[in-house]
């Protein structure tokens, strides 16, 4: 009614007149407000905190390039945009049981859950709110809104980048353990397969298998499972030996019913 | 003087070919009674109204409307109407279907009742007041009768009509209320719901209501109007009743979307306007905008890129349209484009920047181009915030074909959509949501209790509100006490309902007689409805704001409001006083007549006039007092941390800059919740604590109240409450 007209003199206000007006209201909110009493009280809103961060950063980082009055400025729009977070978080909850007006429609014959009308075809829940506070066009939001949009897109794919980067550093780094592990357990079985073949070779001390470890560099290229392997299997079908049980079985017959399997992985 | 009529009347869809309009006002008067036509049937012709003979006037006119398309069909509709009870008619604006449709009704139906001195009546509803003036006049011109005799208008808080009336055009809410006292609306013979498809909260109110009188009443007929696609819905409600459709006179538009969304829809308006205006053949330009400071800012930036490219464009007049706009800058919307700046130059544009008032209530000849950044400001309400307020929110489908129209109504036009195709079938719902689900229903409610309607739960709406919105209704209704705890309508719900007002202001007006200060709020209630009395030129703000403090009452805007009322009627309504001191004399006079209205309805039900001694101390008080008993459910609590929350719904509000107030009052009453730049609380006025618990102890009961800053001030009052009754009681 009063609407457009008030509007534009609010505006008009807003503009240039106001600016002072409501640039000294906001200062004395500003001065009795310690950053985080403008917390809501409701339990609804307590995710704001959270978000608060992501939104404050950005402007606090331009400050030193703006004029007092736009650092206002985009200070009132980062309150306005909690606030209105804060609105909608209210508007899902629903007007609870004990309401009178909830009873009195109960008495008309409304039951919880329904929808009103001849046959009941009407929508069970209000119409929703949508604010708009910016100029941008439609199929766009609120840059505000669009920028968290994007920031959080951009968080989430660095969280994504990171985990990857984890997985991937964690599978190269087992992959070198596995390499070296292939090294190690090659030489064992060479000093195993060289004491069984002539029983006189005493086994390798275990310094030896440091200063073989810094070996490796050299032979890492020549040493492949492939190599272990053959190793391995000429240890067992020959010997009856296991590296990894760490023993010489009987027989063939006590190696594949006592030993667990052919890679190390399986004891 | 004819030609300023005509344009005032083509606002709304009755125009007829410009160049014949022109032509008319020139040759008006002598010329015309020599044309063939004058002279044939003028003599013989007795206006079967008033009796008199026709003047030249009529026959002219009546030309004219012959050539309105809903004319072709004039045989066909009234047959339809004969054989059916209820009729839907569909016609673009620009049919005729408003102005004619009631003359083709009156001319076959017959009026006359068994007592001589009244006649039965026929009544089209129209969802705006201009509307429904305007057009009326419009139509009393048409049947060369004097307008508030045969054909009249009624609209809230003025009646133009009399026992002579046979055609009433009037509002949709203002039927609502004759029903109240009419519930079968035996005056009417034919009821004509005209501009269905904006399906007002009155109209869907009205949809529901008649259904029931038209199986009462046999010989009551009903014509459905609307512009639009909605016909079908209309159609299936009313048990298949017959649809007639009116070509409207379009001329084929071509759309273009845009092919990215725009960053910036008021950037990208004027981008468009200024290549239209360099690159198109001459024809002029028709934007939509969202409100008053938008469209004002758009004009200032327009006249300024253009001003900037000099003699290589053609001039360009641009003009703003929106409804707060005094009715002579209105007119300017009808005036033509600018010539050449010089001979054979290049032509001249004009440019339009409009709210939807020009969608569908308003018809601008000569728009070829039509601008639609996709926006409208709407009206919304949320019962669970119980907030009410216009939002800017995209339109509708319907909405974006009905604006693409508005550029093909005098010759083939283009359409530029400031949005991608894409968002047109993505973004874009079919239909706007009627206002019944986006208002508070409290008035509503309490107008359907009083018609004898209890089963609101069944109640056959077309588009049933959702549920939480008739509690809210209820609860409010309820703490009122205009209904009871079983929902009975109480004898102060009777009264109240009487009041063409929101619950609030009808209860604060009833109890004032308690509080020794009716007159005081009867001005006060005046005041608050109609438009904001403060004008604010941009030319003299600093003056205008100066000259607002001086009204500026320290405890709040509604004894401003009341200040400036008794200032007004101090100098003796004295229209210098007001330009002097920067009031808008016409929203003054319209509250005096407001006023009127109601000290005639507190008169019926033998409420007091009264006031406290101006001297005493308690002057003010009881004021406060009073606004409080209807409003204790508008009240804001100032919290620590140094900001406003609604009380109950523990919203976050701030004073809105416009307030006189120059302090933070702990406890505030508010006439609005606004969602504008920011989350406001409009017109504020301080309360004291105690008086909430005095007023209102059933609304601030704390059993009833969630926890927060203003239950445990609330709690101290009233032990501190207690303790004084102790007191007392000691002390006797």
């Amino acid at each position: 009614m009063a609407e457009s007209a008030q509007n534009g003199s609010e505006n008009g206000r807003g503009r240039e007149g106001g600016e002072g007006e409501e640039a000294d209201y906001m200062g004395d909110l500003s001065l009795l407000l310690p950053p985080e009493a403008s917390e809501p009280p409701k339990s609804s809103a307590r995710k704001i905190p959270n978000d608060k961060p992501m939104t404050v950063q950005p402007p606090k980082k331009k400050s030193k390039l703006l004029s007092w009055q736009e650092q206002r400025k985009l200070e009132r729009e980062r309150k306005q945009q909690e606030e209105d977070e804060q609105t909608l978080a209210n508007i899902e909850a629903p007007i609870p049981q004990s309401n009178i007006g909830f009873k009195l429609l109960q008495q008309m014959g409304y039951t919880p859950g329904s929808a009103l009308g001849k046959e009941g075809s009407g929508r069970a829940e209000p119409v929703g709110l949508e604010i708009r506070r910016s100029r941008a066009g439609i199929g766009r939001e609120d840059p505000h809104k669009e920028k968290k949009k994007q920031e959080e897109f951009m968080v989430e794919r660095k969280t994504r980048k990171e985990e990857s980067l984890m997985a991937d550093f964690g599978s190269r780094q087992k992959s070198q353990w596995r390499t070296r592990r292939v090294v190690i357990n090659y030489h064992k079985a060479k000093a195993a397969l060289d004491q069984l073949e002539n029983k006189e070779v005493l086994e390798p001390e275990k310094n030896d298998e440091d200063q073989e470890c810094e070996q490796d560099e050299e032979e890492e290229e020549v040493i492949t499972e492939e190599d272990l392997l053959m190793i391995l299997t000429k240890l067992r079908e020959e010997h009856n030996y296991c590296l990894f049980c760490g023993c010489q079985y009987e027989s063939k017959e006590e190696l594949l019913s006592y030993c667990p399997g052919t890679d190390e992985d399986d004891h | 003087m004819g030609t300023e009529r005509k344009r005032k009347v083509s606002l709304f869809d009755v125009v007829a070919d410009p160049s014949v309009s022109g032509k008319i006002s020139k040759t008006n008067g002598a010329m015309a009674t020599g044309s063939s036509n004058g002279k044939n049937d003028g003599s013989s012709l007795v206006n079967r109204w008033n009796g008199r003979p026709y003047s030249a006037r009529y026959y002219e006119i009546l030309e004219k409307r012959k050539s309105l398309p809903v004319w072709q069909q004039k045989d066909e509709f009234l047959q339809t109407l004969k054989k059916n009870q209820t009729l839907i008619l569909v016609g673009e604006t620009g049919s005729g279907k408003t102005t004619q449709i009631p003359q083709f009704v009156l001319e076959a139906v017959d009026m006359e009742t068994p007592d001589k001195r009244k006649k039965m009546m026929i009544a089209c509803t129209q969802p705006r007041r201009v509307a429904a003036m305007s057009v009326s006049r419009r139509v009393a011109e048409e049947m060369d009768v004097t307008i508030g005799e045969e054909v009249g208008y009624s609209i809230r808080f003025e009646d133009c009509s009399s026992a002579r009336t046979v055609l009433k055009y009037l509002t949709d809410g203002m039927l609502l209320r004759e029903a109240m006292t009419d519930p079968l609306l035996e005056r009417y013979k034919v009821i004509i719901l005209d501009e269905a498809h904006e399906r007002t909260l009155a109209t869907d109110v009205l949809f529901g209501l008649l259904k029931e009188v038209l199986k009462n009443r046999p010989d009551l007929k009903l014509v459905v109007m609307s512009a639009t696609l909605e016909a079908e819905k209309f159609q299936n409600y009313f048990y298949g009743a017959p649809l007639m459709k009116v070509p409207g006179r379009l001329h084929p538009v071509e759309v273009f979307y845009t092919s990215e969304p725009e960053r910036d829809y008021l950037e990208a308006a004027i981008r468009t306007i200024v290549q239209i205006h360099m690159l198109e053949p001459p024809g002029d330009i028709l934007v939509f905008l969202t409100g008053e400071e938008e469209i004002e800012d758009a004009c200032r930036k327009i006249n300024k890129e253009i001003g900037n490219m000099g003699n290589q464009v053609g001039p360009v007049k641009v003009v703003p349209l929106y409804s707060s706009l005094p009715p002579a800058m209105q007119q300017k919307i009808f005036e033509p484009a600018p010539p050449p700046s010089e001979e054979g130059g290049r032509p001249g544009r004009k440019i339009v920047v409009a709210t939807n008032i020009a969608e569908t209530s308003l018809t601008i000849d000569g728009i070829v181009y039509v601008i639609d950044p996709g926006f409208a400001k709407q009206k919304v309400y949320n019962p669970r915030v119980r907030v009410e307020s216009l939002l800017v929110s995209p339109i509708s489908k319907a909405s974006a074909h009905q604006r693409a129209g508005r550029a093909g109504r005098t010759q083939p036009g283009k359409c530029f959509r400031l949005y991608t195709e894409r968002s047109f079938s993505n973004d874009l719902v079919n239909q706007t949501y009627p206002e019944i689900l986006r208002s508070n229903l409290a008035n509503t409610v309490l107008t359907l209790k009083k018609l004898g309607i209890d089963d609101l739960v069944h109640f056959d709406f077309m588009d049933p509100p959702a549920p939480e919105t008739l509690m809210r209704a209820l609860e409010v209704l309820n703490y009122l006490g205009a209904l009871d705890d079983d929902g009975n309508l109480t004898k102060m719900g009777e009264i109240m309902s009487e009041f063409p007002l929101d619950p609030q202001m009808s209860k604060m007006l009833v109890v004032s007689p308690e509080f020794n200060c009716s007159n005081e709020i009867l001005s006060v209630s005046a005041m608050l409805s109609v438009p904001n009395c403060f004008v604010r030129p941009r030319e003299a703000q600093k003056a205008a704001d100066e000259a607002k403090a001086r009204f500026g009452h320290i405890d709040g805007d509604h004894l401003t409001l009341l200040n400036v009322y008794h200032a007004y009627k101090q100098n003796s309504e004295d229209p210098t006083w007001c330009y002097e001191n920067f009031i808008n004399q016409r929203t003054m006079k319209a509250a005096d007549n407001v006023r009127q209205q109601l000290v005639r309805i507190m008169a019926r039900y033998n409420l007091k006039l009264c006031s406290t001694d101006f001297n005493s101390r308690d002057y003010y008080v009881n004021i406060r007092k009073a606004l409080l008993a209807g409003y204790f459910m508008q009240v804001a609590h100032l919290e620590k941390t140094g900001h406003y929350l609604t009380v109950k719904d523990n919203q976050v509000v701030h004073l809105h800059p416009s307030t006189c107030l120059d302090h933070k009052p702990e406890w505030v009453i508010y006439n609005e919740y606004v969602l504008t730049s920011r989350n406001f609380i409009r017109t504020v006025t301080d309360v004291r604590g105690e008086w909430l618990v005095d007023v209102a102890p059933h609304y601030y009961d704390l059993e009833n109240f969630p926890q927060c800053e203003a239950k445990r001030v609330l709690e101290r009052l009233y032990k501190k409450r207690e303790r004084e009754k102790e007191d007392s009681k000691n002390r006797r």
